[in-house]
């Protein structure tokens, strides 16, 4: 059975959209893993939400059986990614696993920027780079102007590359022949010390971690007892096997080459880190693989219960995400204004999305957060060098010698008559410009370093607005720059409001204030007596908004009937009263919060 | 004996206005039918009423001038039969301008109706129009001539305010116009757009708050200099002509309603009859809302509504802190015994309320 020159190990790579899932899909359907109907749509990604956002966020992996035309018999493992720069590092370690890549390609909307980003990291990874142009269905397909630009910006031979549309499974068939001929087998002794990659895990409720594997060298049976080289934990294993389009397959054995699961009682994912390698602790492998990196937080933000009593639900629900998820960081923490929640850091802004959405939709919780906000370091005037996460722990000015903050070097693919807006909201986020290029004459590349800090507020809809939603975005961590920043403060009613305190350039605290103020002033509804807002920087103000005072909140009409409904009023408003946020002396509501929050230009 | 106050709904309309939320059907055929339905309620309810005297019966609705006096007879006959009428009561009947004729006013008024409530809402033709009304104001002016004449000593005139694109000096015209007729009753309305309602859906432009409050203290002061007293937040009397039975809604009084969409405040018991004619004539009527009302609910009631009055509540029942801060933000006064809203608190009075209540 076990038989390495006919094991394929690949990953599908592209740009979100691109049709990466249904590619998969398609791919089970043919190698008959899976039926037709059987099938569930997209059964890689069975998260509801990844279902929903069209995204995958945590990698899976699958065997399939292809029997080759002439009677030949392959093992092919396809690993799929998720396909967001906030998980660049758990892709490299996907790609790592594999020989091969298929890199998809929509074949009406070209290369974007993940496909070029992720086309690097297979490179880096040594992979062979399989094209493939999907959705050649559609109309506005343009094949052939694909196939170039595939050859000119990325580099790699197209002109005989797959052309397929994943959806109606149009010359799919294309596509087995060439993973055969062109990906190469994987290398590895099965007699040689064991050295497996983990490339992902879960939690379960029932089997513990249940830890995916490359086999790089070495055997890895049942019983065996194994070493974490990076975090040292070992364990007894307690079973392995495979991935079927249905599940896990228990197999008892895996080879050097193959891919699959082993689970061996562990309680917590942060045991088995993405990239840390496995090897037998009796006869130990001498070094582990490279490239193994702990997945730092970049971006933080504040999540609080709208409901203070829920704060006991909302940590429940935290320490089971991150059961699943070793990238989650969560501390408790208290706000005058907000009550009980916690601090959390997140790999990126997608990365805190999707755990914001899965905390209130597969928890049930309602939240507030505020700003995120990215770690600045700072150099006291008595030398000490601090790291800030949160601004109500920023230094005063007088003890700050200098402070550094994240840049990022971004890369923008967009239609060229987009280019001036998008250089201008570049600039206008402090970015300094570091090249551009044509992809073709239609479309150009921008590189520009961006202070992560201006990215991280709206960046995104900024871009999608100015492009009319045809620019794409890739960004990476670049290295910390000195800035001039500020801790800009929020006042009501003269009493300063910690949730709304952020850490901000100079040059920008200005027109933020004025808009926070602006926004305080939208969304605070108006009280019996007038709210005075401020925004203010170490004691003076720089924007002043007041809300006004109540003009007309009256039942004209109070008759039989109207006295229940007015009660029951009451009772409705004092519910949401409970709800209520103490903002110094004011009462907003979750949802007006979050307004504020939202600094949509 | 206790005194109790009765209420008729009557749910017909000739046709619905666009602002109005009441139940009321625009199918007057089913009067007949329904005013022997309201009769055998009223003697079926009579049993539990034996303790108490009648002092203040009210017909309301949709539209009871569509009522024959034939129909009236019939109701009046069914609680002069079961009920103890005081002698000293207070008979009022809704009257709509466009259905009241001279002979159906003076029977009316010789049935032993002593008060008319007529629904004039505006002195200008186009705002009547716009309200979706059947008068103009000639016939407005007509009906309420016609009424004084039959013999009727307590008219009270409703007036709508804050009405679409409404400025002050038009509001101002027709509290002028109406002071003319010279009624004992004044009812000013802010117009309250209702879910649900034609006016609703109709994206209507309607004075900003303070335009609203503007035209509220205007008429307030007007209807003050001519004589009337603001005894609740939106109705105006003469002295000793306010209604008495509207006052037991605000002063804990007890009430029977009768019909649908009918509410009642009984024995402390509080609740209402389902919006449903078909089964009410089909001598079925179904309870809503009902509550038991407790001695703190009583109290909290009698806070939330007795700073409707004018004569406000007594002072003990407020929190004083919060007293203090809403006076000294003029929005409420008090003297040794009592305190009471101001003008401009009471346009914020669900505000000041709540945080009575707290």
């Amino acid at each position: 059975m076990y038989n390495q020159k006919n094991i394929r190990n690949f990953s599908i790579i592209a740009h979100i959209d691109h049709g990466k899932s249904t590619l998969a899909d398609r791919l089970l359907e043919y190698t008959q893993a899976v039926s037709k109907r059987e099938m569930e749509e997209q059964l890689l990604d069975n998260m509801e939400l990844e279902r929903e956002r069209g995204i995958t966020i945590k990698a899976r992996a699958v065997r399939l059986n292809y029997q080759a035309p002439d009677g030949e018999n392959y093992v092919f493992n396809l690993i799929d990614t998720p396909g967001h720069v906030d998980f660049n590092y758990e892709v490299s370690r996907s790609l790592e696993a594999c020989e091969g890549a298929l890199l998809v390609v929509d074949a009406t909307q070209g290369i974007e920027a993940q496909t070029l980003a992720n086309a690097y990291l297979a490179a880096d990874s040594g992979l062979e780079i399989l094209p493939v142009i999907n959705k050649i269905d559609l109309p506005s397909a343009d094949i052939a102007g694909v196939r170039n630009e595939i050859e000119d910006v990325i580099g790699i031979p197209a002109q005989d590359c797959a052309a397929v549309s994943a959806k109606t499974g149009l010359n799919i068939d294309q596509i087995f022949q060439k993973i055969v001929d062109e990906i190469p087998a994987p290398g590895g002794s099965a007699a040689a010390p064991l050295k497996a990659l983990i490339f992902d895990s879960y939690y379960d409720s029932y089997l513990g971690v249940v830890v995916y594997v490359r086999l790089v060298e070495g055997t890895l049976r049942t019983g065996d007892t194994i070493r974490m080289m990076h975090s040292g934990a070992q364990f007894e294993v307690v079973d392995v096997g495979y991935m079927s389009a249905f599940g896990l397959t228990a197999s008892g054995v895996l080879c050097a080459g193959e891919v699959g699961y082993f689970t061996a009682s562990i309680k917590n994912v942060s045991d088995t880190r993405v990239g840390d390698t496995v090897t037998g602790a009796d006869n130990p492998a001498d070094t582990a693989l490279p490239g193994f990196k702990r997945a730092l937080p970049m971006v933080y933000s504040g999540i609080y219960p709208a409901d203070g009593a829920r704060y006991g639900d909302l940590r429940d629900a935290l320490e089971k995400l991150q059961l699943n998820d070793a990238a989650l960081s969560f501390e408790a923490e208290t706000s005058a204004a907000l009550g009980f929640g916690f601090r959390c850091g997140f790999l990126g802004l997608l990365h805190m999305d999707v755990i914001e959405e899965r905390l209130e939709r597969e928890f049930g919780l309602d939240l507030i957060t505020t700003a995120p906000s990215v770690i600045y370091k700072i150099e006291k005037t008595d030398g000490t060098t601090v790291s800030i996460d949160n601004p109500s722990n920023y230094p005063s000015p007088d003890e700050i010698a200098n402070a550094f903050e994240p840049i990022v070097k971004a890369s923008i693919i967009c239609p060229a008559e987009f280019v001036g807006g998008i250089m201008e909201l570049c600039q206008d986020r402090r970015g300094v410009y570091l090249d551009m290029k044509y992809l073709d004459e239609k479309r150009a590349e921008l590189t520009y370093r961006l202070p992560l800090n201006e990215i991280i507020y709206d960046f995104f809809d900024a871009l999608k607005s100015r492009s009319k939603g045809y620019a794409s975005f890739d960004y990476e961590l670049d290295e910390y720059g000195k800035s001039d920043l500020v801790k800009l403060d929020i006042l009501l009613n003269g009493e300063q409001v910690d949730a709304l305190s952020f850490i901000v350039h100079r040059d920008k605290a200005y027109p933020r204030g004025r808009r926070i103020a602006e926004k305080l002033k939208e969304n605070i509804p108006r009280q019996l007596f007038e709210v005075p807002i401020q925004a203010a920087i170490g004691g003076k103000v720089i924007a002043r908004e007041t809300v006004k005072a109540l003009r007309k909140d009256v039942l004209a009409k109070c008759y039989g009937g109207d006295i229940t409904r007015k009660k029951k009023l009451l009772e409705k408003q004092k519910e949401g009263k409970k709800k209520m946020r103490q903002l110094g002396s004011v009462q907003v509501s979750p949802e007006a919060f979050m307004a504020v929050m939202k600094l949509d230009e | 004996m206790n005194k109790l106050g009765l209420y008729l709904h009557i749910p017909f309309c000739m046709r619905k206005c666009g602002y109005c939320d009441f139940y009321s059907l625009p199918d007057p055929s089913l009067i007949g039918r329904y005013v022997k339905a309201l009769c055998r309620q009223l003697r079926d309810m009579s049993e539990q009423c034996k303790e108490y005297t009648v002092d203040t019966v009210y017909l309301g609705g949709g539209t009871p001038s569509l009522l024959s006096v034939a129909q009236l007879a019939q109701l009046f006959d069914t609680l002069g039969r079961y009920y103890r009428l005081e002698q000293h009561r207070e008979i009022t009947i809704e009257v709509n301008p466009s259905s009241v004729s001279a002979e159906w006013a003076k029977e009316c008024y010789g049935l032993g109706i002593d008060r008319v409530s007529i629904g004039l809402q505006s002195m200008h033709d186009d705002e009547l129009q716009m309200l979706g009304r059947l008068h103009d104001s000639a016939q407005g002016k007509r009906a309420f001539e016609i009424l004084r004449k039959a013999g009727f000593e307590r008219i009270s005139v409703d007036l709508m305010y804050a009405l679409p694109g409404q400025r002050i000096d038009r509001v101002e015209q027709s509290v002028r116009e109406i002071l003319r007729l010279d009624p004992e009753h004044i009812s000013a309305y802010c117009l309250k757009i209702e879910p649900d309602t034609p006016f609703a859906s109709a994206r209507l432009s309607l004075p900003n708050d303070d335009v609203a409050f503007a035209q509220y203290a205007r008429i307030s002061e007007i209807l003050s200099d001519a004589g009337y007293e603001r005894y609740e937040m939106s109705n105006f009397a003469k002295p000793d002509k306010h209604s008495r039975h509207n006052m037991k809604y605000w002063t804990g009084g007890e009430y029977l309603g009768f019909g649908p969409a009918a509410y009642s405040y009984f024995q402390n018991r509080r609740y209402g009859y389902a919006r449903d004619l078909r089964a009410y004539l089909d001598g079925r009527c179904p309870t809503v809302d009902e509550e038991q009302i407790t001695e703190e609910e009583k109290q909290r009631e009698r806070i939330m509504l007795g700073l409707r009055l004018r004569r406000g509540v007594p002072r003990a029942w407020l929190d004083a802190d919060k007293l203090k801060r809403f006076c000294c933000a003029g929005y409420m006064e008090y003297d040794a015994e009592r305190a009471w809203l101001t003008t401009k608190g009471i346009f914020v009075s669900n505000a000041i309320i709540r945080e009575f209540l707290d």
